[in-house]
């Protein structure tokens, strides 16, 4: 089950980002799911990492302290994950509305990852969950931020995947819509 | 003479005042670097802590299945079937399959999850379908099938694709 990542020697030419400055708030219904996350993070030396155990919870966390990132379960009763990440991007009570929030998922569907992305996601995490993923989507986070955009009717990062090729897709500036 | 290939026009981009463009402070990176890219002895740290949770993971694995498949049985008895709690209980447990080197769970979990979206009423054909995939589950991790599983997990496949293939059939 133990890998190594990439070439070791090359990957340590250039210091590690210092992940032990991190605050994360880990939010699932699953007790279960939540342990392994909160597992890993420690692994990785993530010192500040709270718990919520749905998208209500884990708004009312936010706003107490926003954290530096949140990792949120979709299939949450009452509040679920999509509606957790719409209050972070457009309540008036969000104290950051451009916070790094990972969505964590079973379902790769396309019809989800949209309703995802136009919620405002940052980055998607398909289950299984493994440590290797999850530290990857952190480094993409910090090393590869999108851009915000703001229309009539979507406020989140960039839904573009690749902002450098030609955009081919539906032009969904220009008449606001949010899809 | 072959005319000149034409170059499609651009798709029209949104212009100026249709939307706005923010690029808040990278804030992650001033607070974790300088720095960049995964460090591998981290990996293999996290790695090797979720290892740990393996054996627990199987304990309370085969104790859900067992609840699972005693609470489906009734369900037979009964004929009253709850399909949303078998669904979720399964994909709550495909997920973690995977995560804890059983990916096989986790292709019969997806497998039965695809079927379970489309069922409302059951009939025997799809209660033994149902039936199929959770004893391949847990035959999966009560027999330690890790990875790929070998040989004994490749009869599992085929039998649970001669299975579902077989139903797949009679609903065409």
């Amino acid at each position: 089950m133990l890998s190594s990542y990439g070439n070791p020697f090359e990957a340590k030419q250039l210091r590690s980002l210092n992940l032990g400055l991190l605050d994360v708030l880990v939010v699932d219904d699953n007790p279960q799911i939540r342990e392994l996350l909160v597992t890993i993070l420690d692994a990785l030396h993530v010192k500040h990492i709270r718990e919520a155990a749905d998208g209500d919870a884990g708004f009312k966390e936010v706003c107490a302290a926003p954290p530096d990132i949140v990792l949120t379960d979709w299939v949450m009763e009452p509040v679920d994950g999509v509606e957790l990440v719409r209050r972070i991007r457009q309540s008036d009570k969000s104290p950051n509305p451009f916070l790094p929030v990972v969505m964590i998922t079973s379902s790769c569907s396309s019809t989800e990852v949209i309703e995802a992305r136009d919620a405002g996601i940052s980055e998607f995490l398909v289950k299984p969950i493994t440590p290797k993923a999850l530290y990857e989507r952190i480094v993409s986070l910090v090393e590869r931020p999108r851009p915000f955009i703001r229309t009539k009717t979507f406020f989140g990062p960039c839904r573009r995947q690749d902002r450098q090729a030609g955009y081919g897709g539906p032009e969904r500036r220009r008449d606001g819509a949010g899809r | 003479m072959r005319k000149p290939a034409v170059k499609p026009a651009a798709p029209p981009r949104g212009k100026p005042g249709d939307f706005e463009e923010i690029v808040p402070p990278n804030l992650l990176l001033k607070k974790l670097g300088p720095g960049r890219g995964v460090d591998p002895d981290l990996l293999i740290e996290a790695e090797t802590a979720v290892y740990a949770l393996q054996a627990k993971f199987e304990k309370r694995f085969m104790t859900e299945m067992t609840a699972l498949q005693d609470g489906f049985n009734e369900m037979k008895l009964n004929d009253d079937f709850d399909i949303q709690h078998v669904a979720n209980t399964v994909r709550e447990l495909t997920g973690e399959g995977g995560t804890y080197g059983y990916p096989l769970v986790s292709r019969f979990g997806r497998s039965l999850c695809v079927f379970m979206d489309d069922m409302t009423n059951l009939d025997p054909e799809q209660v033994g379908l149902i039936d199929a995939h959770l004893d391949a589950m847990r035959a999966v991790v009560g027999g330690k099938v890790r990875g790929d599983g070998g040989k004994m997990g490749q009869q599992l496949v085929h039998e649970l694709e001669m299975v579902t293939s077989r139903m797949a059939v009679s609903l065409n």
